[in-house]
């Protein structure tokens, strides 16, 4: 059976997980964009993504687009497969009580 | 720790909802760049055979067509839009794909039913264009309705309202709203 990930499994760190590890994305998310799909302001969004760069399931890249600074995130392989056992474990979970 | 039956429905519900949101952002932002390149198609096609009337509108659209085809690939290969690779690319292939498959129903149909009224040929691309983006709206990307309102309409409102200036409102309104929706869609 599949395993809870407790780092993912945070309210935030779930909606950005689903967001870069969606199936016909495959590039990286702006942070602008990742805060308008999650509804997150910038500071929670920040420091939830710290803890899924630690935790080695995002990469964030940082650079310019002229003079503005741009931050970059996308899911690595081991966060994808985290997070799809995740939705596993849920998915068992919802299924053995019906 | 172990989760409860209703913990684990609510964070589905939140995966549904995210990946919603997301897939609907990556919808806009591969749309807009398409739409933009069919307002031009529209502006110059509607437009031109009121400032040329000595070159054939079946020629100018043939060209414009061809030209609006080239952009969309063009588009969905990566440039105008950041970093398209992989599935992305495939995405925006098929999108090229539809916008081609619309403009050549709207020929064939043409050709079929060869209209008497030249203006039931000019406003008809309008109408189609109108029930397929409406559909995408209903069914994915509920912006389309907007755009689909707004071409449909000044077509059919210049149609029974204004028949002479029918090409010039279509240029502009409709043109103009594929323009104007690309750019919103782009900002999604």
């Amino acid at each position: 059976m599949a395993q809870s990930n407790e780092i993912i499994h945070q309210t935030l760190r779930l909606k950005i997980m689903t967001a870069v590890c969606l199936d016909s994305a495959d590039e990286a998310w702006d942070f602008s964009r990742l805060k308008k799909i999650t509804e997150a302001t910038d500071g929670n969004l920040g420091s939830h993504l710290g803890i899924l760069e630690q935790a080695g399931y995002v990469s964030i890249e940082k650079d310019f687009v002229g003079k503005r600074p741009r931050t970059r995130v996308s899911a690595t392989s081991e966060g994808r497969r985290a997070f799809r056992e995740h939705v596993e474990y849920l998915r068992d979970i919802v299924e053995r009580v019906r | 720790m172990a989760m409860s039956h209703s913990e684990a429905t609510l964070a589905l519900a939140d995966v549904a909802r995210a990946r919603r949101r997301a897939s609907r952002f990556l919808g806009y932002r591969r749309a807009g760049p398409h739409l933009q390149v069919w307002g031009l198609v529209w502006v110059l096609g509607y437009g031109l055979p009121t400032v040329l009337p000595d070159i054939g509108e079946l020629w100018i659209w043939a060209v414009l067509d061809v030209a609006g085809v080239a952009g969309s690939i063009w588009l969905s290969r990566g440039a105008g839009t950041n970093d398209l690779s992989g599935q992305s690319r495939k995405a925006s292939l098929r999108m090229a794909g539809a916008f081609a498959v619309v403009f050549l129903f709207v020929w064939a149909t043409l050709a079929v039913m060869h209209p008497a009224n030249p203006a039931a040929w000019r406003v008809y691309p309008a109408l189609v264009l109108g029930a397929i983006y409406g559909l995408l709206g209903v069914f994915a990307l509920p912006r389309f309705l907007a755009v689909a309102a707004v071409v449909a309409a000044a077509g059919l409102l210049a149609f029974f309202l204004a028949p002479q200036v029918l090409s010039l409102v279509i240029a502009l309104v409709g043109g103009g709203s594929l323009l104007l929706g690309g750019v919103w869609m782009r900002r999604f």
